[in-house]
């Protein structure tokens, strides 16, 4: 009787493994061959269970039509970025190559060529790992080149690791309306921004390589949006140069107004670090923090604050001075409306504003050109 | 020893029963009908297409513009179920419920026949004649598992049948639009992953759920079986409908509906259009929300140079009607769906916002 008591909980031990690992039973991995995938992928992304996978073989495949992926714990793998190709100069419906929507999605290894709208977008989801994914905006024939290449919105957890994004008519990388983001070790060049960050809440921004865009990174705040300021911000070890590029957005988007020549651009932000960056060849300006009215946007709602606030920076190489709100040159001290609690951390010594004002009238805080370790770099894509 | 093993194998048979029991959406759900046939849907002959006897057709007071195509709507719920309204209009509906609607022209080559498009009566369609009409695809929602799971068949050229195609296709068409002109593009069939993108936008989780029919949509007079009946009153007297409590009356204006239904499933608050911060949505109370002076927010080449979704009194400069007249990919409004414009419905939103007068009329700068 013992004996078939101990077999009761065995089995029972053993229906819970089959329990627990029947859902994953179903769950299905497609491996697609070359020749077939421009007609195999949209079916197998049509039939797309949440759980399943998918790995893109190499080669340069073309699509005519926008591709979308709608599931859960999902990962789609190409060969690398060098490797596995989707072209979409020949495509002709959708507002974007590839849309992905969900929960827990994995994209990594591969490369969008050209496409009609904006690159890889990412909406309202959460966990998304996005790796090793390379974006060429440039349209063929010299029609205008889409807006966005790799571009999460409304969306939290978000992980972009060792992406490259190039000719986008807006931004390389966009981060809209997002919470929890890490970029890291990514590239972006001859974008009319590199990176755009607006309305998101901690994002870490490090080790990327940002150079001949219009400017490097935008960092802004608008009003009416679910989190208020883009805030709780970290730009560390970035290498931004050369960003002196035409501006070639489209009329009445935000981007439109921004002089080429900025290194770095945060308007309207809230706690935000900049430290240990390394900036170089940008014509206008290396660093410029200003407030909403830098933007020269409609009058915003009333529950909107437009200062911009808490910015530490630090240890930066710097070739120009940083600015803050040139247009604030006489009220800077007496508004601290416009600007409050800035802190200098140069080496050592703390500096706040405040104290700054106290001596003098200044609208340019010059910080010195600080020595600093050059970052380090693992960015795994070459070019 | 016996004994023991009578355990495992009755341990064991109660594992797999209870996996077929908890997963076989699974099951089922990776291995959908290949023919439409087999849905027990319509019943095809050479040159009908008919509804069969638990089908029944609905209309509704507003709907989508998909590229001018004539809808077929109709729905099924199971024996002795009933579909549940609440208060603000939504249905509920039993499990087994399929819905299912088919999209098709009136054939060019057939103009003679009585293509009355701008006249027609709203009339429930029990069979449609492929001699002069030419179905492109129809769509299943079908409830499993508290679960609304969507098909999508195209039909064959002959219309003697419609296969699963799950990916999407184009289909060169010749047919007429409801001015009666010559229309010849490409239709545009949805991929799978697409329906979602609409279906799945009333709700935090994007579960995919019906968009169409409602209280609201579905509370009109239709011309069925010889006389004008509401579709409401029909479907309460067959037992087809239980009021839980009473509906409360929004009463829209044309413009506000046609927003609604064309826009609104995607510009909401849990939409895929959240971002944009434009809600076109029947609760949207606040003018700025609505697009009145609002300036875009990370529209990319959407914004066509303007600066504001609606400028009032002006609706050349308003990004709204621009990107609905537009007929490119990355600019046009709504993204999928469309490939024409709807001519009707743009000039009555034109006209919308140009009578519009808002608080501080001229949007600053």
């Amino acid at each position: 009787m013992y004996r078939n008591i101990q077999c009761l909980i065995q089995c029972k031990k053993l229906i819970f493994i089959v329990l627990f690992l029947a859902p994953f039973a179903y769950a299905k991995h497609y491996s697609l061959s070359a020749d077939s995938i421009e007609s195999q992928l949209p079916i197998v992304l049509a039939t797309l269970e949440d759980g399943d996978s998918i790995s893109i073989p190499p080669g340069n495949f073309r699509f005519t039509r926008a591709l979308n992926v709608v599931a859960k714990k999902i990962q789609i793998a190409g060969a690398g970025s060098r490797n596995t190709v989707l072209d979409f100069s020949a495509q002709k419906d959708g507002a974007q190559a590839i849309l992905a929507r969900g929960w827990d999605i994995r994209l990594k290894g591969f490369s969008i060529i050209a496409p009609i709208g904006d690159g890889l977008v990412i909406r309202n989801s959460a966990r998304v790992s996005l790796e090793d994914i390379y974006v060429d905006m440039n349209r063929p024939g010299g029609s205008k080149n889409g807006a966005y290449g790799i571009y999460p919105v409304r969306s939290q957890h978000i992980s972009m690791r060792n992406l490259k994004a190039t000719g986008a008519s807006d931004a390389g990388i966009y981060l809209g309306q997002s919470k929890f983001a890490i970029i890291s070790n990514c590239e972006a060049y001859q974008n009319v921004a590199g990176i755009n960050i607006e309305n998101s809440v901690h994002v870490s921004v490090e080790n990327n390589h940002l150079h001949h865009n219009t400017t490097g990174i935008f960092t802004t705040s608008l009003p009416d949006m679910i989190y208020p300021f883009s805030e709780d911000l970290q730009f560390k070890s970035n290498v931004i140069e050369n960003n002196n590029g035409k501006n070639f957005s489209t009329k009445g988007t935000l981007m439109h107004g921004i002089t080429p020549g900025i290194g770095m651009l945060l308007i309207a932000t809230h706690n935000a670090q900049i430290a240990e960056n390394k900036f170089n060849g940008n014509k206008i300006q290396d660093v410029l923090i200003d407030d909403y009215y830098y933007l020269n946007r409609p009058p915003h709602p009333g529950t909107f604050k437009p200062a911009v606030g808490n910015t530490r920076l630090g240890n930066n190489s710097i070739k120009i001075p940083i600015s803050i709100n040139k247009k604030y040159e006489k009220q800077l001290c007496k508004e601290t409306n416009s600007i409050i609690n800035y802190t200098i951390i140069e080496g050592s010594e703390l500096r706040s504003l405040e104290d700054e004002c106290k001596n003098k009238s200044v609208s340019v805080i010059k910080a010195k050109e600080a020595k600093v370790q050059e970052p380090k770099f693992n960015n795994t894509i070459k070019h | 020893m016996r004994l023991r093993n009578i355990l495992y194998i009755i341990n064991y048979s109660v594992a797999a029963l209870y996996i077929s029991f908890t997963y076989p959406a699974a099951a089922q759900h990776n291995d959908p009908p290949r023919l439409l046939s087999d849905w027990n849907i319509y019943s095809i002959s050479s040159d009908k297409i008919s509804l069969t006897h638990n089908m029944h057709p609905y209309l509704l007071k507003t709907p989508l513009f998909t590229d001018y195509a004539w809808k077929w709507r109709a729905f099924t719920l199971p024996k002795e179920k009933k579909i549940k309204v609440y208060k603000n209009g939504n249905f509920i509906y039993p499990e087994g419920t399929i819905l299912i609607k088919t999209f098709y022209y009136p054939l060019a080559q057939n103009s003679q026949t009585d293509v009355r498009l701008s006249t027609q009566p709203k009339k429930w369609v029990y069979t449609i004649n492929t001699k002069y009409y030419k179905p492109i695809e129809t769509r299943i929602l079908s409830f499993h598992n508290d679960k609304w799971s969507p098909y999508v068949y195209k039909w064959n050229t002959e219309s003697s049948e419609a296969y699963l195609h799950p990916q999407g296709d184009s289909v060169p068409l010749d047919a007429i639009d409801r001015h009666e002109r010559t229309i010849q593009f490409n239709y545009q069939i949805p991929g799978r992953p697409q329906c979602s993108e609409c279906h799945g936008g009333y709700n935090e989780r994007n579960d995919t759920n019906p968009l169409g029919p409602s209280y609201l949509q579905t509370n009109i007079e239709v011309h069925a079986n010889g006389k004008n009946i509401n579709q409401m009153t029909y479907w309460l007297k067959n037992d087809m409908l239980a009021m839980n409590a009473k509906v409360e009356d929004v009463t829209l204006s044309r413009e506000r509906e046609y927003l609604h239904v064309n826009c609104g499933h995607c510009h909401n608050e849990y939409g895929t259009a959240n971002s944009s911060r434009l809600y076109l949505d029947k609760e949207v109370t606040g003018f700025f929300h609505l697009g009145f002076c609002k300036p875009s927010v990370a529209a990319g080449k959407g914004t066509l140079g303007l600066k504001y979704d609606i400028e009032p009194g002006f609706p050349e400069k308003s990004i709204l009607i621009q990107r609905l007249k537009s007929t490119q990919a990355s600019i046009k409004m709504p993204e999928i769906g469309r490939t024409l414009v709807d001519e009707y419905g743009v000039a009555m939103l034109e006209n919308w916002i140009r009578q519009s007068t808002h608080s501080n009329n001229n949007c600053q700068n």
